[in-house]
């Protein structure tokens, strides 16, 4: 079995989704949470509250912040990724406040290197670059979508 | 591979027993504790919602910057959550093992309600004996 990619989304400091790209998803969003916003905002939440249970959870900090005190970027332990038995789940944080989540099968090792690789080669080329684009809005960039798409199958992880 | 603790979620999501093996590393503290417990409980139904594919059971693993976290969940419901050293090879037959004895010195002790605090002492001796055979801590 090759590892395979799910889907794929892109959050703004503030935690809105300004983009998402899928490949292969059998079970739909109507038979999660019922709307694409609604996962997106799920989606939102379950990081956001997986970072807070990392930091305090965190045995190798002292002064670790308690449950529920806000935190600065960058600031306490962050997750890198989960398992389950279906998927794995990695997740990227850019010191702007980017964050990137990346849904694959089960049977793919440490992902941080190429969602570094992919802010920097893709994200930051096709979409920071563009002149047209605000930082932190919601966009659609048909160049992104494709170097995605080229950078994930060069690396093995797209069955075409 | 080194345990660091170890944290017993009913099926409801209350914590029924969590455990530090290491004197050295910072503490969780225990009202911190509780709502860790029920916090997990949540994120391993959303987990299984957001899922792209079907027939999701929940979060097995999470790994971060400076530890992992493994999850057994049992039919009944009842999670165990092991806190471990980063990169430490996944052992699911420990899990599995407290599991049989959380089944031995819990639920076959008269004195013990299902879905309470669980303060059986002969579990916390042979849990302890379980965690000694893997090689301690080192800062």
């Amino acid at each position: 079995m090759s590892p395979q990619c799910f889907n794929f989304y892109v959050y703004n400091r503030q935690g809105v989704c300004i983009h998402y790209q899928e490949w292969y998803r059998p079970k739909s969003v109507t038979q999660g949470t019922g709307s694409q916003a609604d996962d997106q905002k799920q989606m939102f939440g379950l990081f956001w509250t997986l970072n807070n249970f990392c930091a305090t959870m965190n045995p190798k900090d002292a002064s670790k912040p308690a449950l529920g005190q806000p935190r600065k970027i960058g600031e306490g332990c962050r997750f890198n990724s989960f398992t389950t038995n279906c998927y794995k789940l990695h997740f990227y944080e850019t010191p702007s406040g980017i964050k990137f989540i990346l849904n694959t099968s089960r049977d793919v090792g440490d992902l941080r290197d190429l969602l570094i690789a992919l802010y920097d080669d893709v994200f930051v080329d096709k979409v920071i670059k563009n002149p047209l684009y605000i930082p932190g809005q919601a966009f659609k960039i048909p160049q992104f979508n494709s170097g995605v798409d080229r950078f994930l199958s060069l690396r093995g992880m797209l069955q075409q | 591979m080194s345990i660091i603790s170890l944290y017993v979620i009913n099926k409801s999501g209350g914590l029924v027993y969590s455990r530090d093996f290491s004197e050295k590393l910072s503490r969780v503290d225990l009202n911190d504790s509780l709502r860790l417990a029920s916090i997990w409980h949540s994120l391993h139904a959303i987990a299984s919602q957001l899922s792209p594919l079907p027939g999701c059971m929940g979060i097995e693993l999470l790994e971060s910057d400076t530890f992992d976290l493994h999850c057994l969940e049992t039919p009944t419901g009842t999670k165990f959550l092991m806190v471990v050293d980063p990169s430490s090879p996944y052992l699911p037959s420990v899990l599995q093992r407290v599991y049989e004895l959380y089944t031995d010195y819990v639920l076959k002790n008269p004195f013990y309600e299902v879905e309470q605090v669980i303060k059986c002492e002969l579990f916390d001796q042979h849990l302890e004996a379980l965690v000694r055979r893997y090689p301690g801590m080192s800062m």
